[in-house]
């Protein structure tokens, strides 16, 4: 109980820290000037982050990027530069505070030229107004189900056993008699 | 000539009575283990019965052994394709319910339950749920019930006899059973070996005997349903296949294996027998009913000495080939022809044999008393067991197989009659001898070697020379400091 209050405690800080660096001259400047193609691969992973986290694809979705980039772990980020704004996107990549990613992201955190190009990637993206990504969730689930089916089908008649029918057919042929 | 040695058994069949110390005596030192309850390294079952687990003998329903395709051997269950085509679902294998619930009782409650009106009472168990259970089976189910309606009458053996021959088995005041004692065969061509994907059953090179490698079994259970005999079991908790390893431990030792020791009626004998491998498929490849001979052709005889030569030549000690020559095996099987391989059809060449039964006299009611009937001695048109059953059990159909030994054992029974009681004419004697084809040595030695020797003459070990055999592979002093106790090899993945 102790552990997880300081936790939350912690989590709200860096929250708020976050929220104050929005207001921070210049951040919107540094944005700008990201390299989007960069900021492409390490969303992708065809380039490792600098500090070792994992690419933003392994549970991100975002359109674009074919039926890789379908992941449903964390939420859709096709449209996250329209949302946020550039300010916004840094200064959460800066912290990435939530939950889930501070188990990975608070010892590797992201460098600042990485956040820089990833926040231009994210507005690279917005541009092209792509609809949110369609999820192969429900296809997936429907996959597993007809295999499972056809497995337990198969198997219907596996173990019939030996004695049990021999013990059967001979309370139907006459009295029984173990 | 490829000559090697192979520790085998003999059970007289008419000398078992279905006691069951043997199936205890083995439970005791090697299976009563968590998740091993159920299995029976050693069982006797009654015949006719469906036996344990039930309906073994119905390949078409297990598909164990081997088959024939065109001139080649394959497995029933089918090559290799086959196999790994239902590794994640073999669907040959028995239920636990075909092998039986092991169960025990709540004896406690015998003594701690709170005084009442009524006894208190000790509920059956399954050593499974723990749960109480009703007692629907067991792996000696039909024991002593040979005429029920269920397991005598669904034998497979009795399936193919004629209305009449099932008439003749089931009669009143006729009826008749016998026991089989059944071990693991420790078979030359063992289907078991054959079927397992993991290749961790093998057969030892210097004493035939089958064993499964607890470091290398995955547990696929291929084993399971290849061996015709039902002879390897899934052990549940260990998540290994295991099975008779004939005791080598108290072999090696010395010491007789544990159901041989403890047999009360004496109906164990072993002994080295030697044997050419380079016969082993042509011989599995012959018709049924010429199985047995074929089998026999391939065990040489340890006193010739061309074979005595090859059987050097090929590394075997001269302790195992003195041991061979004092193998009651060899007699039984070679010498004398009186004992015969248990479903030698399923071409495994199982070296267990069997000495099948002649069965006691049968009495008839005469004004009251019961009077040993007249023909006391049973002629082979008189046997109380249809030949063909016996045939169907130890010859591949074969009825001449089981004339023979029938009429070998009948002899004896005539021998022994004029000596002891001498109401017998010579030429009785004297046709019945020629009709077995052994002179009265033989006789007097079968009638020896099945009721007076004690049990050095009865079980013959021999040495199993395990320093000569280690020696073979690797220093014996870097073996004895590496290998140590339990698991010889520690687990690949350790954290």
């Amino acid at each position: 109980m102790k552990k997880q209050g300081w936790r939350a405690e912690f989590c709200r800080l860096v929250l708020a820290l976050g929220f104050l660096s929005l207001f921070l001259p210049g951040a919107a400047v540094l944005a700008a000037d990201g390299n989007a193609l960069h900021g492409q691969q390490l969303f992708s992973g065809a380039s490792r982050m600098v500090n070792g986290g994992s690419p933003c694809i392994a549970c991100h979705a975002l359109s674009g990027l074919g039926s890789a980039g379908t992941a449903g772990y964390g939420p859709d980020l096709s449209n996250i530069y329209a949302d946020y704004g550039a300010d916004g996107v840094m200064a959460v990549l800066e912290s990435l505070a939530l939950p889930s990613m501070e188990a990975i992201f608070a010892t590797r955190p992201l460098t600042e030229t990485e956040r820089r190009d990833l926040t231009a990637f994210f507005a690279q993206a917005a541009e092209r107004q792509a609809p949110p990504v369609k999820s192969f969730a429900g296809l997936i689930l429907l996959g597993v189900v007809i295999v499972f089916a056809v497995v337990a089908l198969m198997g219907l008649h596996r173990f019939k056993g030996a004695r049990k029918p021999l013990v059967e057919q001979a309370k139907k042929q006459r009295g029984v008699m173990q | 000539m490829d000559i090697r040695a192979q520790v085998s058994s003999v059970f007289h069949l008419d000398k078992c009575i279905g006691c069951h110390t043997c199936s205890i005596a083995c439970k005791n030192l090697w299976t009563d283990r968590r998740g091993n309850e159920y299995m029976w390294w050693n069982n006797v079952e009654t015949k006719p019965g469906t036996g344990y687990p039930t309906l073994w003998e119905d390949q078409e329903k297990y598909h164990g052994g081997w088959e024939r395709v065109g001139a080649q051997l394959r497995l029933k269950q089918g090559g290799r394709a086959g196999t790994i085509g239902k590794i994640f679902h073999n669907p040959d294998l028995p239920t636990i319910d075909d092998y039986y619930e092991p169960f025990t009782y709540k004896y406690e409650d015998l003594t701690n339950a709170p005084a009442g009106k009524d006894q208190p009472t000790a509920r059956p168990i399954s050593m499974i749920s723990g749960k109480p259970m009703k007692i629907e089976a067991g792996p000696n189910w039909d024991d002593d019930l040979s005429g029920s309606n269920i397991y005598a009458a669904n034998d497979p053996g009795v399936i193919q006899l004629s209305e009449e021959e099932q008439q003749q088995l089931f009669a009143i005041e006729k009826m008749v059973m016998f026991h089989l004692p059944r071990i693991c065969n420790h078979c030359m061509n063992a289907a078991c070996v054959a079927s397992c994907p993991s290749g961790a059953i093998y057969k030892r090179g210097e004493d035939g005997i089958v064993l499964i490698n607890q470091d290398k079994c995955r547990g696929w259970r291929m084993c399971v349903s290849a061996c015709p005999y039902k002879k390897t079991y899934y052990g549940w908790s260990s998540g290994k296949s295991e099975k008779c390893i004939l005791c080598f431990p108290r072999q090696e030792v010395g010491e007789a294996p544990a159901c041989f020791h403890s047999c009360v009626g004496r109906i164990r004998y072993l002994g080295v027998l030697l044997y050419d491998a380079d016969q082993i498929e042509a011989t599995a490849l012959k018709a049924d009913g010429e199985l047995p001979a074929a089998q026999r052709e391939m065990i040489l005889d340890p006193f010739d000495p061309q074979v005595i030569e090859a059987a050097r030549k090929a590394g075997l000690a001269e302790q195992v080939l003195e041991a061979a020559r004092q193998s009651p095996v060899y007699k039984f099987v070679k010498e004398w022809g009186i004992a015969l391989p248990l479903h030698p059809e399923f071409r495994t060449l199982p070296m267990l044999f069997y000495v099948p039964p002649l069965l006691p006299l049968l009495s008839v009611e005469n004004n009251g008393t019961q009077k040993i009937s007249d023909d006391f001695f049973t002629t082979l048109e008189r046997a109380r067991l249809p030949l063909m059953y016996l045939a169907g059990l130890f010859a591949g159909g074969n009825q001449e197989e089981v004339k023979a030994v029938y009429r070998r054992l009948i002899a004896v029974r005539l021998q022994r009659r004029a000596l002891s009681v001498g109401d017998l004419p010579e030429e009785a004697l004297s046709q019945a001898r020629e009709l077995a084809g052994l002179d009265d040595d033989a006789l007097t030695a079968i009638y020896r070697m099945t009721s007076l020797t004690r049990i050095k003459e009865r079980i013959v070990i021999p040495p199993m020379l395990r320093e000569q055999a280690v020696e073979a592979g690797m220093d014996p002093e870097e073996y004895k400091q590496g290998m140590g106790f339990g698991s010889r090899k520690a687990p690949k993945r350790r954290w």
